[in-house]
């Protein structure tokens, strides 16, 4: 049989990519959400410089969840395009399988950091705390069965707290405020 | 207390591994990351390799990587091929090449990046033993269970040629258990065995400690997988560990001499016909028991390896020489027995005929083991029947 030889190009993943952007679009929204409510979370950002943003993305070309504090220190998500933004903090997630393994929950955060999945560019003492918000609101967003795959330990949080928390992190993020 | 030089060491295992579920998808960003921006994809000649093929076009889906194909690769392999690629790698500007699969596919990717990295000519200049000058261009393999087992050494051969380099050994080395799935158990079973016997034989060579965590996982994870794997060969873990441990052995194998149960199996497969490991299955427990038999504190190392040794206080040294080389004896004599494999018949082989091997394989090992230990591994093992 004789050899041949032939260019290739890679298709498109577009079901994989959709889900991955509206994830980190909702948990961009969610985290602004919680900013809000949420005493913890508050506390978490509080600690961070003025002005911080961090970036959540997947290589090579994205999507992609840019999240920040503004001028007044309330927490913003700002979109998916960094622009001219300054990102002091940017956990890159090598491919779309590795972010499909960390946003359909087979892997947490912490798995997937322990297999070298993600990339963090940026202060680690930074990266922990975006990884605790994360995981806080994870554990809004989700019933327990699914959030204690994603985090790395379920808090043992009053069930008061978690429901109306849920109901106030998902009206707020889908409605943006 | 007087201080204690080390004697002089070599380690050398230039390859990145990454291992376990959707290890293929990390591809593009590790080629990105050695400069890499048109790697050229080699694949082998049967279906089940076409369908590997496509996992691998699949898992870069959405990586804007810009790749070449060519194959199928033959089973075997010779000059005019390696000739082929080199020219579809050169024209079409690549700069690196992928192996997709074992066996003759890495064997001819290794073979081309000589040749291109350098001129043709480099080809009949590099034979021998460290004669490649300078490092070679960026070789990646995903494996397979299957293929030769010398997948991740420092060696290739082009017929009588025979090159041993550790610019040879992959930069990047893929271990997806989705390559696992389809593995024929007689070919998995021969390579596994020759992974077995490369580290055997590293792991008794002695002379460097760097290697004895490589020897130790693959002869662990061999004794434990092998077994099951044969039983169920759609258990992708234990092919994932089977993959895992040929390629410990591969590294381990690069950094001592060949030794003597591998260039007999070597030789004696063209001859007597049959897998290379499936002859080194009969042989590996005989040179355990020659060696046991002049120096039994070297077999009693392998002991915890094959026999265990978390339960109770191990016995005295010549007990566990004993023990380690009837564990390796009924191991083997196992799993010849679930692949079919006959006994290695070598009563055809007159004495003068079981010389010419010997020397061919002490010449292959650059004659290092015992010429006498060689032989009698033969006339023990044709006594065995």
């Amino acid at each position: 049989m004789a050899l041949s030889y032939r260019s290739g190009i890679p298709g498109g993943k577009f079901f994989k990519k959709t889900y991955v952007a509206l994830m980190l679009w909702f948990v961009g929204r969610a985290i602004q959400a919680a900013a809000s409510f949420d005493e913890d979370v508050r506390e978490e950002f509080s600690a961070l410089p003025d002005g911080f943003t961090f970036s959540m993305n997947v290589l090579p070309a994205g999507p992609a969840m840019i999240v920040g504090k503004d001028k007044q220190g309330k927490i913003r998500y700002r979109g998916w395009d960094p622009g001219r933004q300054r990102i002091d903090l940017s956990i890159s997630i090598k491919n779309i399988e590795n972010a499909i393994l960390l946003f359909t929950f087979q892997e947490s955060t912490a798995v997937a950091t322990a297999r070298n999945r993600l990339i963090v560019a940026g202060e680690v003492p930074w990266a922990c705390a975006v990884v605790r918000v994360l995981d806080m609101v994870e554990v809004y967003l989700l019933p327990k069965v699914i959030a204690s795959l994603a985090v790395k330990r379920y808090p043992a949080w009053p069930l008061g707290r978690i429901l109306s928390g849920r109901v106030k992190i998902y009206v707020m993020a889908l409605l943006g405020w | 207390m007087e201080m204690v030089m080390p004697p002089p060491e070599e380690f050398f295992c230039p390859t990145k591994v990454l291992a376990g579920k959707r290890a293929i998808e990390a591809l593009p960003f590790e080629l990105a990351g050695l400069g890499v921006g048109k790697p050229l994809l080699l694949f082998g000649s049967s279906p089940l390799d076409r369908f590997r093929l496509k996992i691998v076009e699949g898992a870069l889906g959405e990586s804007g990587l810009v790749y070449g194909v060519c194959g199928p690769v033959p089973t075997d392999v010779d000059l005019p091929i390696v000739r082929e690629v080199a020219i579809n790698y050169l024209e079409n500007g690549h700069d690196a090449l992928v192996a997709v699969g074992g066996g003759t596919v890495v064997q001819t990717a290794k073979l081309v990046n000589i040749a291109v990295t350098g001129r043709p000519e480099d080809l009949a200049r590099c034979v021998g033993e460290d004669n490649i000058p300078g490092p070679l261009n960026t070789l990646a393999v995903i494996s397979t269970l299957g293929g030769t087992g010398y997948e991740s050494t420092n060696y290739v051969s082009l017929g009588d040629r025979r090159y041993r380099s550790g610019r040879l050994m992959p930069d990047l080395m893929i271990i997806d258990p989705r390559m696992m799935k389809g593995t024929e158990r007689g070919e998995g079973a021969a390579v596994v065995v020759t992974a077995l016997t490369q580290a055997v034989e590293a792991a008794l060579a002695g002379a460097n400690p760097f290697v004895v965590p490589y020897t130790e996982a693959a002869i662990r994870f061999i004794f434990e997988r092998l077994p099951l794997w044969l039983a169920e060969p759609k258990d992708g873990t234990s092919a994932l560990a089977l993959a895992n441990a040929c390629h410990y052995a591969g590294c381990a194998y690069s950094n001592v001499v060949s030794g003597s149960v591998h260039s007999l199996g070597r030789q004696l497969a063209p001859v007597v016909g049959g897998e290379a490991g499936a002859i080194m299955s009969c042989l590996l427990p005989r040179y355990l028991a020659c060696v046991a038999a002049n120096d039994p504190a070297r077999v009693a190392s392998l002991w915890p390896y094959l026999c265990g040794s978390e339960d109770y206080i191990p016995p005295s040294v010549p007990e566990r020489a004993g023990g380690a080389v009837f564990a390796m004896e009924e191991f083997l004599r196992k799993v010849r027995v679930t692949m079919g494999w006959d006994g290695l018949s070598l009563t055809a082989l007159n004495d003068e005929r079981r010389e010419t091997i010997v020397d061919a394989a002490l010449r292959e090992g650059y004659g290092v083991w015992d010429r006498e230990m060689g032989l009698r591994i033969l006339t023990d093992t044709a006594k065995e029947g």
